[in-house]
């Protein structure tokens, strides 16, 4: 290993440590340290905490998260639609019993799940991941199952979805606000 | 004079060394910077421009169309150098292929000069005299561009099994469920084992590996080099046993 | 014809305007030469004199070098790019189409960008095989080895961060993909283990500067890519060319 230093300090006495910061006073030397640790780390966490609130929006643009999405009787029973696909990435699902909508997001990295008819899945295309009708994880990495989301009727009896009402948790999502009997 | 023959043959080539020898002797230890280095960083970088010019010449960089925040392509991959990361993703949830993988790779690069121990082999590209950490760190840069090659070439529409000659056209059913979750009573004592086992096989197997490197470098190299091994370990195990999770639980799983 | 060239050549020399440019004579002498290394700005990042074996190409292949030029070569066709791209998700996609179809070498700038990006990743990985084959990590280098892998970290985020840029398909869900891996982080991420944050306060969120990418994201990875980004690799490579000399230069066997 070679030593990386200046040669002539090892020999010479300016390699003795210097320790006169208020020696033989321990007290005022105490509060010496304590005083500058304190002043650093105080700055220091302003410093941050600044920075993060800083760095977080206050005002957000956007589309509303709820929408008016047409009349029950426009979805076929046992259909997923399309309609909303495209402008708000919302599946909507009618089975004989009722209506519910899924937020077309995977839960693996938020890529956009399509649907495929014919296997009758919704099918994630950047790592495979797949869920059924009912939102279950089939196949692939998805952790969770798709969110629903919150449907209710408008007072002209349209559908009235609301993206920011979402639930995955089995035994809450199949009922209430996510379910819509119809 | 024939008996002589094959001395005179053994000395010639004596002397050969010897020139060899004298020559390097003859070089000086030490060149100026100014002109012999300079000129040859000068070449290399014309011929990157070259190259570069030549390239930026024959290929477009791609661009597709506008992004459309409800439409994902399929397949959608991400830059190469992060392609291994996404096929990470297929065997782990993303807070171990998109965090913890990357996470420990950097902090594992970081500790490599700090738990070598071994002083040999500087300024030299020699395999013998540091054969354990050539091994490792070849087995983790050929995993990792592995990886990137699986998922470049053999990924395609919703990140299925395509080969490379296959057309992407051609529908292909999930076959793989890739569900199962192995009972915590096998998973948690399997991986425990797996790192304890691995911990204290080569303590007693290779007593004077552990000894040189001192124990809190043992340790530290273990646990890296056990993870690059558990890493890799879990996708033969997904794609022969469709395990999907050796521990599962409500917080979190692996 | 030639005599007058020459002479003229010697006059040249000799006036106040290129003595006061070029303080040392024509590098023909040994003396010369070292001048030339010391007074010269961007020579100067080399000592005067270089070990033999480290000027050899087939011991460093000019890799960091080669890294070094690339991100003078991005930094270059950066600035470029700059002057007809506006960071909004309304122009973001179609300045990138005027650059292919309207701005003189627009399309040529774009590809060179893109490629040196990929160049720079991969060099700089190689790099680092090559700084580890040679075991130019072990002490007294440690700490200039950690300053490497810092880099490699920043030609990473680098190229993340220029990738959305286009605003196109491949940009937005490479993008889309990538941070929502930050979403995943243990602890801090709204859907990692042991998550504490909602959506809206989670490191995706402070990342993206909303929940989806939108554009605060274009402008936050704009800003992050053409002045934090850099800024931070460039001080971390002063630091790293200043640590090669001070920690002994090219490595070299003991």
């Amino acid at each position: 290993m070679t030593k990386i230093g200046i040669p002539h300090m090892e020999t010479d006495n300016k390699n003795k440590p210097i320790t006169d910061i208020q020696e033989g006073y321990p007290r005022r030397r105490f509060l010496l340290i304590v005083g500058w640790a304190s002043f650093l780390f105080f700055s220091l966490l302003a410093g941050l905490l600044t920075m993060v609130d800083f760095f977080k929006p206050k005002v957000l643009f956007g589309p509303s998260n709820k929408f008016k999405a047409g009349y029950p009787d426009e979805y076929p029973a046992g259909k997923v639609s399309t309609r909303w696909m495209k402008d708000k990435g919302v599946w909507i699902v009618r089975t004989d019993r009722g209506i519910y909508a899924f937020l077309a997001i995977c839960r693996h990295l938020g890529c956009i799940v399509g649907w495929v008819e014919e296997e009758r899945l919704f099918k994630c295309p950047c790592h495979g991941s797949n869920y059924n009708l009912e939102g279950d994880v089939v196949g692939g990495p998805a952790p969770k199952p798709l969110f629903r989301l919150g449907v209710s009727f408008a007072m002209d009896g349209q559908l009235v979805i609301d993206k920011s009402v979402k639930e995955d948790r089995v035994g809450i999502r199949e009922k209430g606000q996510y379910f819509l009997p119809v | 004079m024939q008996e002589q023959q094959p001395e005179t043959r053994i000395t010639s080539s004596d002397s050969k060394q010897k020139d060899t020898a004298s020559e390097t002797q003859k070089k000086p230890d030490k060149q100026l910077a100014f002109p012999h280095l300079v000129f040859k960083e000068f070449i290399a970088l014309m011929l990157v421009t070259l190259v570069l010019i030549i390239i930026s010449m024959a290929a477009n960089a791609p661009l597709e169309e506008e992004a459309s925040p409800t439409k994902t392509p399929n397949p959608a991959k991400a830059p190469w150098y992060f392609v291994g990361l996404q096929e990470m993703l297929v065997y782990f949830d993303p807070w171990i292929a998109g965090v913890m993988i990357p996470v420990l790779i950097i902090v594992g690069l970081m500790a490599i000069p700090f738990v070598d121990k071994n002083p040999k082999g500087v300024g030299i590209y020699c395999f013998r005299e540091r054969k354990f950490s050539f091994i490792i760190f070849t087995i983790g840069i050929v995993a990792w561009f592995g990886l990137i090659i699986f998922g470049c070439y053999f990924r395609g529409p919703s990140w299925l099994l395509y080969m490379p000659w296959e057309s992407w056209d051609i529908h292909k059913p999930v076959i793989s469920k890739g569900t199962y979750i192995l009972p915590s009573f096998i998973g948690v004592p399997a991986t425990i084992g797996y790192y304890v086992l691995g911990m204290w096989l080569p303590i007693l197997l290779a007593r004077n590996f552990y000894k040189t490197l001192g124990s809190t470098s043992y340790f530290i190299t273990m646990f890296f080099v056990l993870s690059m091994f558990g890493f890799i370990g879990k996708i033969p195990l997904r794609f022969i046993f469709d395990i999907k999770y050796i521990i599962h639980t409500p917080w979190f799983s692996i | 014809m030639i005599k007058r060239l020459k002479r003229f050549a010697e006059w040249l020399v000799r006036t106040q305007i290129w003595s006061s440019i070029f303080r040392q004579g024509w590098p023909d002498t040994e003396r010369n030469r070292i001048l030339t290394t010391i007074n010269t700005l961007v020579f100067h990042l080399h000592p005067i004199k270089v070990k033999s074996h480290g000027i050899k190409v087939k011991y460093t292949f000019c890799l960091g070098g080669i890294s070094f030029f690339l991100f003078i070569v991005e930094t270059i066709t950066g600035v470029l790019l700059m002057f007809y791209y506006r960071p909004t998700v309304e122009y973001a996609y179609q300045d990138m189409k005027d650059l292919e179809f309207a701005v003189t070498f627009g399309l040529f700038l774009r590809n060179m960008h893109r490629w040196a990006a990929h160049g720079m990743v991969l060099t700089v990985i190689i790099h680092m095989c090559r700084v580890f084959y040679t075991g130019s990590y072990k002490p007294p280098r440690e700490y200039n080895w950690c300053v490497g892998v810092s880099l490699l970290v920043l030609t990473l985020l680098l190229s993340f961060t220029g990738y959305l840029l286009p605003w196109d398909q491949l940009a937005y869900w490479a993008v889309t993909v990538g941070t929502n891996m930050a979403k995943a982080t243990p602890v801090l991420g709204a859907e990692g283990p042991f998550h504490v944050l909602s959506e809206m306060t989670d490191i995706c969120f402070y990342l993206r500067g909303s929940v989806d990418i939108s554009e605060n994201t274009l402008l936050r990875f704009y800003v992050l890519h053409c002045i934090a980004l850099p800024l931070a690799a460039v001080g971390l490579m002063g630091i790293h060319f200043w640590r090669v000399r001070k920690d002994g230069g090219i490595s070299g066997p003991l």
